[in-house]
């Protein structure tokens, strides 16, 4: 028979004993349970946040009517591209200056030093001999299937709903991974602080605009999505002298090159554009027709000046205010390559 | 007497055979639709060398171009445009080229017409061409005859109600899944949840290793900074996991077509800080700033006007030898802002010259982006009127704001209004 005493003693010890040992067990588990839970939260707040514009162009915005109060008649939503006619890029030799293409761009979003998001290449040829080199503006091609975005560890690079890639500067950690997949070698890295005029500097960051620069992030073309919003075009094609660059929506099947508006489809199938590295399957939202400048009047068979580009943004900071300013002339210009560049 | 009967039966015999004959020939080019378009009595022919007593300048005749739309069509549906090509006696005109084109804006200041395609009419004068609208609303639709040697350009105009609002472009993504992202989701979901299961087993063996973690040993003894050692560890790690999983899960479910998430749009954009661009609103609402309220006081154009353009007017304000001031426009003096610097006009002029077309960018307008204040014989400065001064709608504007990506501070702004609605005057 077993003593009731010596059996609650001994059930009443190890209950006693399981008891202590649960409430330990319960406590770390609570510990390590807020632990998990507040690191958790962290992540769920840190990356599930998408590009956050500055509250000062929000209010912008709605001081525009495209606010929330107004709301828009429409649901639907642009989707940007942007056609590149050969025909008429002859890359401004004639007309003797740097392509202002990527002059404008320059000017217009306080590109860093050494970078060019709007990049017209050459290519010297002699069929026939003698003849001018070919030249291709490379802009960001904002692909639809990006491997930048695809491969960026923090979603710090996105798409928008209108299609464009843009890129949150407060949230890249500079790590290059979009650098190494852009197959078309169109994004740049700020190794140093960059330069920039100090009221740029010293303004709101805005996710569209990206200014101002920061050091250790990444920047690239962002087809100028704040101007084509509000209707008008990006600085690239206000700066070509000869209206090769069409900007466009695909929804509404709409381009235009500031001087005639055309129907994108038209334009893209009737004069056989085709889009670069097609093959890789990044579905790029820039097409190209196909040409070599030939429409634009070559008579002063002048040299292609693209070391002649200017990011004269200590000039402008620095000159004394002053009726008669020169103007920094041809040896303000910086060399192409140097400060940040591509990674 | 037999012979002078015959002679005349001779002659009209001859005449007979001559005017069969005639009609034989005439017969097929009657039946012919482009010998019958020749408006023969209406116009000498072209190839026919010119009467020097007929009149020097006789106008060519316009011909009738009906166009033949349907009253309404959907949003993005194949749409049929049919244009018939008549002279005014009703006869068709083969073979002519007519472009059909639809009124369409890009901004309040860029509209215009869009070529929709092009055509030859047929036998019946009917030019005929399949598109498709992509525009809602009263769409006008027009059709044009370019007019050649024989008739004058002709063009005719009508309206398409065009119905619907339905998102007609999407992307189309290799990585589309057959359920959207959830799969991804839930694949990423089963891979991370096994690492947090991992690091939980971890946690477990870290645990059981440590003295004083069996039933046996009392609490008491437990080496707290041990326990401590291996328990932070472990947890570190889950809590890792935990975020990292959690971050990515969150990525995939809310990111605008990130990593393939291309069929949330609707969801997604309600919570994005980044604006959409809905179709409706470009070239429909207001672009600019409201004009600011003119100051009392006066104010300097050299002691506080001149230090803003000198430090924001970008390329305006300091010209280089090869890259002229945008346009032609400088803001480095008074003189030039006034539109009397000849500087300033010489640059200018080398931004008209003549482009691919033939035209310059005088002529065409805007000229692709600003509406390109003095140099396109707008005004730069308008004493006395700041909201007929191109340099305070440009401040003002956001289409083509300037400075670019980062406008003028509200109280700049206002002193240049100031300054201009005061007379612009060079104090």
């Amino acid at each position: 028979m077993v003593d009731l005493r010596d059996h609650l003693d001994r059930t009443g010890g190890a209950t006693l004993d399981q008891r202590e040992l649960t409430r330990r067990r319960f406590l770390n588990r609570i510990v390590g349970g807020a632990a998990l839970g507040t690191l958790a939260g962290a992540g769920l707040g840190v990356w599930g946040g998408t590009a956050v514009a500055d509250e000062d162009h929000d209010a912008g915005a709605d001081e525009m009517g495209h606010g929330s109060e107004e709301g828009p008649t429409s649901t639907r939503v642009r989707r940007w591209a942007m056609v590149v006619d050969l025909r008429r890029c002859d890359g401004c030799v004639e007309n003797g200056t740097p392509p202002q293409c990527t002059q404008f761009c320059n000017w217009g979003r306080f590109v860093p030093e050494g970078q060019q998001w709007m990049e017209v290449v050459e290519q010297p040829h002699d069929d026939p001999p003698g003849a001018p080199p070919h030249t291709m503006p490379l802009p960001c091609f904002q692909c639809e299937n990006a491997p930048c975005v695809n491969v960026c560890p923090v979603g710090a690079t996105f798409h928008t709903p209108e299609g464009t890639v843009l890129i949150d500067q407060e949230r890249c950690i500079g790590c290059r991974l979009c650098i190494a997949a852009c197959p078309y070698d169109r994004r740049f890295f700020n190794w140093d602080e960059p330069v920039q005029p100090d009221w740029v500097q010293d303004s709101p960051y805005d996710v569209r605009t990206q200014t101002p620069a920061m050091r250790g992030t990444v920047m690239k073309c962002d087809f100028c999505t704040d101007r084509l919003e509000a209707g008008g075009l990006p600085f690239c094609a206000n700066g070509c002298p000869w209206g090769a660059l069409y900007f466009g929506d695909l929804e509404e099947d709409i381009a235009t090159n500031g001087r005639e508006i055309v129907k994108l489809s038209e334009l893209i199938h009737e004069q056989g554009a085709f889009r670069y590295k097609e093959e890789l399957g990044t579905e790029p939202r820039v097409w190209f027709i196909p040409g070599s400048g030939e429409t634009v009047p070559r008579t002063h068979h002048r040299e292609f000046m693209k070391d002649r580009l200017e990011w004269p943004w200590e000039e402008w900071s620095t000159e004394p205010a002053g009726p008669t300013a020169p103007g920094p002339a041809a040896d303000g210009h910086a060399e192409v390559g140097s400060g940040s560049e591509h990674g | 007497m037999a012979d002078r009967r015959r002679r005349p039966t001779g002659r009209a015999c001859l005449g007979a055979s001559i005017l069969v004959t005639l009609l034989w020939l005439a017969a097929p080019a009657a039946a012919d639709p482009n010998h019958g378009a020749e408006p023969v009595e209406e116009t000498p022919s072209p190839s026919a060398p010119p009467s020097p007593s007929a009149a020097p300048t006789r106008e060519p005749p316009t011909p009738r171009l009906e166009l033949q739309l349907p009253a309404e069509t959907g949003l993005g549906e194949e749409v049929r445009l049919e244009a018939l090509l008549l002279t005014s006696r009703g006869r068709p005109l083969v073979g002519e080229r007519i472009t059909f084109f639809a009124e369409a804006a890009w901004s309040e200041d860029l509209r215009g017409e869009m070529v929709l395609g092009t055509a030859f009419t047929d036998e019946t004068g009917t030019a005929v061409i399949a598109t498709d609208l992509r525009t809602s609303g009263e769409i006008p639709i027009g059709a044009r005859f370019a007019g050649n040697e024989r008739f004058t350009p002709a063009t005719v105009t009508g309206t398409i109600a065009v119905t619907g609002d339905e998102q007609l472009y999407t992307p189309d993504t290799p990585l589309r899944l057959p359920s959207g992202a959830w799969w991804l989701l839930g694949l990423v979901a089963a891979v991370w949840g096994t690492y947090l299961l991992v690091a939980r087993q971890v946690l477990g063996v870290a645990r059981a290793g440590i003295p004083g973690s069996s039933a046996e040993t009392s609490a008491g003894r437990v080496d707290r900074r041990r326990f401590l050692g291996a328990f932070a560890l472990p947890v570190g790690l889950m809590t890792v996991v935990g975020s990292l999983g959690s971050g990515l899960l969150t990525v995939i479910a809310r990111s605008p077509r990130t990593h393939g998430n291309r069929d949330t749009h609707g969801w997604h954009t309600g919570s994005l800080r980044h604006r959409v661009t809905p179709v409706s609103l470009v070239g429909t609402h207001p672009e600019a700033r409201p004009m600011p309220e003119i100051l009392e006081r006066a104010v300097s154009f050299e002691g506080e006007i001149l230090p803003i353009l000198m430090l924001k007017g970008g390329p305006h304000s300091h010209p280089s030898e090869h890259s002229p001031p945008p346009h032609g426009v400088r803001l480095d003096s008074y003189a030039a802002i006034m539109g009397g610097d000849p500087e300033a006009h010489t640059e200018e002029e080398g931004h008209t010259e003549p482009d691919a077309h033939g035209e310059s960018e005088a002529s065409r307008g805007n000229g692709g982006g600003p509406p390109e204040e003095g140099a396109h014989g707008h005004s730069l400065v308008v004493p006395g009127k700041p909201e007929e001064s191109m340099l305070v709608l440009m401040l003002l504007s956001r289409a083509h704001q300037m400075p670019p990506s980062v406008p003028l501070t509200d109280e700049e702004i206002q002193l240049i209004a100031s300054w201009v609605a005061q007379g612009a005057r060079d104090n």
